[in-house]
């Protein structure tokens, strides 16, 4: 039996198991929540009160609070269940 | 489990109400409120899927506790909203009780759970959209034209100044400017003016139509039930001196009480909304629909009806704003409160059935009778007691996160007991009376510990967390 032309290259592969990366995407996305939901507290500390710049008359604050933080964890609870 | 089904613990009346009052009354704690408000259930839903704990007597105790305070809260709310469109207290709480038992109870309530929160969601987004498009304004206009107010002041059209409202709890107004205010029903009123320094408590018996006048500084305390009539053009007592303060409110929130929120929420939110598992569905779509739903209606509710906080339930917020913007005849203000009614009603059932859920998991379902005996404590205490809907509910969730979620996430999947006890059970036991013995002994704490008083969650947690850990280790 004549032997193959196709050349097999052994290289090293990372198997990884679909449960387990699931579970890292619902880690990360658990992470980013987290920090979204803590963010605020050392803004608004800051010298400056930079969370108080109105951006189209809207507090930069409420923009993140309504809009930009929900829409962001949105995202990645999404993101974090499409990793399977 | 879809996520829908699994995140309709969450926005419950007392819940929607209290993010909107607060919005519209530019609290300083509001943008957190909100925050959490969208983004603590996703978290819930991100928890890791775990095997059934072992069903215990303790545990069952204090699900059934906190379901009892989260009800209550909801079922507060409809009930001043019955109270505020002038029917019963009672009748608005067993009404909407007795409804939520039946549909609880029915064959294939899980089924339909999912359904009525995207119901009651859509009822109060389309309320919402209906008077946006009456008042043609979008909200972030309408947030600039509130901002931009000199003075939030009552119009011309309020019904506090047409016909008089009447006051859902006992409230104490204090007025910055020389007010005359007329008693629409029998009453007794407490005056407390400000003559030289030196302060003059005066009781006013009134009959209808009897006026009062008072000078800038004094406070006029009414009763539950009590209603009075507001001069037009006069600044809301109790509201912010302006629009731009209104708007600046939020800016200065203290890190400690924020803090104090973000634990409540989010461990109450982990123990309540169970982990989505692979299928998250519709549920970061509704979260964020009715996160900024909640916000546009507080912005509207400033604008038009700057008065939406005097009657003392948070519930006013949103039966104002209907009425404040009557779109048209064919689409009377009465319609919309209907439909927001029937909103917040489709919200309750929702959010009842996925505690009777969680009261079933902790061993309830062996004993039936539980959760009809934690509807009726639950109307019954609605009905009688004239509390702020708020107290109950960040009871109930601070409990649930200091008794239900930090004893679980410190337990893991194992399944390992402690002289028969279940780890989670004790963990349980000891953070409920950590979060017990704060909530009765925070008029004692020392000043440093005053915030602890305030929202026990953030002692009572980690102490139930470290409790189970420890006993954790030991057993290894």
């Amino acid at each position: 039996m004549p032997s193959s032309s196709i050349p097999i290259r052994l290289r090293r592969r990372a198997i990884i198991a679909l449960p387990m990366a699931a579970d890292r995407g619902r880690r990360i996305a658990a992470i980013v929540l987290i920090v979204l939901l803590l963010l605020p507290l050392p803004a608004t500390v800051l010298p400056g009160s930079p969370t108080a710049i109105r951006v189209a008359g809207v507090p930069l604050l409420w923009w993140y609070a309504a809009l930009i933080a929900p829409l962001t964890a949105a995202v990645a609870v999404l993101v974090s269940r499409g990793l399977r | 489990m879809t996520g829908a089904r699994a995140l309709a613990a969450w926005p419950g009346p007392a819940l929607v109400a209290g993010i909107v009052a607060a919005v519209a009354a530019g609290a300083p704690a509001a943008p957190v409120l909100v925050l959490v408000f969208a983004v603590t259930p996703l978290l819930a839903l991100l928890q890791p899927s775990r095997s059934t704990a072992p069903p215990h007597p303790a545990t069952l105790l204090i699900t059934a506790g906190v379901a009892a305070l989260l009800l209550w809260a909801h079922l507060a709310v409809l009930a001043d909203a019955a109270a505020l469109l002038g029917a019963r207290r009672w009748q608005a709480s067993v009404l909407a009780a007795a409804v939520a038992l039946l549909v609880t109870l029915s064959p294939g309530a899980e089924r339909r759970r999912g359904g009525m929160l995207v119901v009651g969601g859509a009822a109060l987004l389309l309320v919402l959209v209906v008077v946006g498009v009456a008042a043609a304004v979008s909200p972030w206009t309408a947030w600039s034209q509130a901002a931009a107010r000199p003075a939030l002041v009552f119009s011309g059209r309020s019904a506090w100044v047409t016909e008089g409202e009447r006051f859902v709890r006992g409230t104490t107004l204090a007025f910055d400017e020389a007010h005359r205010v007329v008693a629409v029903t029998p009453g007794t009123f407490r005056v407390v003016e400000q003559d030289g320094g030196r302060r003059v408590v005066r009781d006013w018996r009134l009959a209808a139509g009897d006026a009062i006048s008072l000078r800038p500084g004094d406070t006029l305390t009414a009763a539950a039930g009590s209603r009075l009539r507001f001069e037009p053009g006069k600044r809301v007592p109790g509201a912010a001196p302006s629009g731009a303060a209104w708007a600046d409110a939020a800016a200065r929130v203290p890190a400690a009480r924020a803090l104090g929120l973000l634990a409540t929420f989010a461990l109450g939110a982990c123990a309540v909304v169970p982990a989505g598992g692979r299928r998250v569905g519709l549920a970061p779509a509704i979260a964020l629909a009715l996160s900024l739903g909640a916000t546009s209606w507080g912005v509207y509710a400033t604008l038009a009806a700057p008065e939406a906080g005097l009657a003392g339930s948070p519930a006013e917020a949103l039966l104002s704003l209907p009425r404040a913007v009557a779109p048209s005849r064919t689409l009377p203000a009465g319609a919309l409160a209907a439909v927001v009614l029937l909103g917040l009603l489709a919200l309750f059932v929702a959010a009842a059935d996925a505690l009777r859920e969680r009261i079933s998991g902790a061993g309830g379902a062996r004993l039936p009778i539980i959760w009809p005996a934690v509807m009726a404590a639950a109307a019954l205490t609605a009905a009688v007691a004239v509390v702020d809907p708020w107290t109950p509910l960040t009871a109930g969730l601070g409990l649930a996160g200091a008794a239900i979620a930090a004893p679980r996430l410190a337990a893991g999947n194992g399944a390992r007991r402690v002289l028969g006890w279940p780890l989670e059970a004790i963990g349980a036991l000891f953070g409920a009376a950590v979060y017990a013995g704060l909530t009765l002994l925070s008029a004692l704490l020392p000043a440093a510990l005053a915030p602890l008083g305030v929202t026990p969650v953030l002692a009572a947690a980690p102490a139930a967390w470290t409790v189970v850990k420890l006993l954790r280790t030991m057993r290894r």
